[in-house]
């Protein structure tokens, strides 16, 4: 799964998710991709489960990229246990992703299979997504 | 290059709020300019615009007819700002040219033809969609043909591969890897649950701190 190899600190604040993508909104290495139509996290599980997917529907002969890497810490608290003692320990790794911003691309497959398998991979992931093919 | 025909208006106002009024009149706000005349602010019809670029993309010469301007000058587009989850044109930056001075452009790659290796399974990776060309306008080509049938898997097609026309200049390097033909992933399942299991317990290094300090402070 993915995660950072080396970071500054161990535990962050959580941000916000307001506005749209300010990049990574167009198609880069494939012919065809995966967009966010909403904000959220998406943890590293969610990524490799929707690699997972589309690697499994195209089975040889495509190339998957994704584009969006979970380099940011959520930590939690254990159950029962009461408020204060400080911030929980980190537990699962999360990217940011705003709306417009495509997550994973794919080449070397038709469109039709790209589209199910965009599909597949979109139902492991929290938000509205879209699938789009490169223009000119 | 192709030529074409586009009636614009010159607009006198300018800021977001006259921007917008255009956007949902139906119309796109317009920038054109070039290095001797002053930016003139345009307003273009959403619709002919689109209707101009379908089919010959966005790569062709156009003659601006500005309504109550005689002069109607050449322009290709420079630059299209999009709104990336409505696909709207934003805004359109227009770049006037002189037909005997060259301008530099960006070209589309297009692929021709079926490569050897794509039968052995191999995949079409490309490392250049677009080159960067410098011609005078009326010879910049609509794309750039790569041909990449005799294209072995792990092969590649570089620009200095590539046969143009003596009036066309690349300004990519030569070196430059335009396609090339990569072997097919290998995906186990015994693989993917290895890569499972260390995601699971590893957990950065973090700069700055010692391994083993971490565990310490957490057991104070």
């Amino acid at each position: 799964m993915l995660i950072p190899k080396r970071v500054k600190h161990r535990k962050q604040q959580r941000g916000n998710r307001r506005g749209q993508s300010k990049g990574g909104t167009k198609i880069n290495f494939g012919d065809y991709g995966l967009q966010a139509l909403e904000n959220g996290w998406i943890t590293n599980r969610q990524i490799e489960a929707a690699r997972i997917a589309m690697t499994r529907y195209i089975k040889r002969g495509g190339k998957v990229w994704i584009t969006i890497f979970p380099d940011k810490p959520v930590t939690e608290k254990p159950a029962e246990t009461r408020m204060g003692s400080g911030k929980g320990s980190p537990e699962h790794w999360v990217a940011v992703v705003k709306p417009g911003r495509v997550m994973f691309e794919l080449a070397g497959v038709s469109e039709d299979i790209a589209k199910e398998a965009m599909r597949l991979a979109a139902h492991k992931l929290p938000i509205k997504t879209r699938f789009m093919a490169r223009s000119e | 290059m192709e030529i074409k025909e586009l009636k614009v208006v010159k607009r006198e106002e300018k800021g977001k709020k006259y921007a917008r009024r255009i956007r949902s009149g139906g119309g796109v706000p317009a920038v054109l300019y070039g290095h001797d005349i002053e930016a003139m602010p345009l307003a273009v019809d959403a619709g002919e615009f689109h209707r101009l670029t379908k089919g010959s993309g966005r790569h062709l010469l156009i003659k601006l007819k500005i309504a109550g301007v005689k002069q109607s000058p050449a322009a290709i587009i420079k630059a299209i700002q999009q709104d990336p989850i409505r696909d709207n044109i934003l805004h359109i930056d227009f770049l006037k040219v002189k037909m005997d001075e060259k301008i530099q452009s960006n070209v589309a790659v297009s692929i021709v033809g079926q490569a050897v290796g794509m039968a052995e399974g191999g995949i079409v990776q490309h490392g250049l969609w677009e080159l960067q060309i410098e011609a005078l306008p009326g010879d910049i080509p609509k794309n750039i043909e790569v041909d990449i049938s005799a294209l072995q898997v792990g092969e590649h097609f570089k620009i200095k591969n590539l046969i143009l026309p003596a009036d066309v200049k690349i300004l990519n390097p030569e070196d430059e890897v335009i396609v090339s033909i990569i072997p097919p992933p290998t995906f186990k399942e015994e693989e993917v649950a290895e890569l499972e299991e260390e995601g699971l317990t590893a957990e950065p290094e973090v700069v700055g701190e010692e391994a083993g300090a971490e565990d310490k402070t957490e057991t104070k």
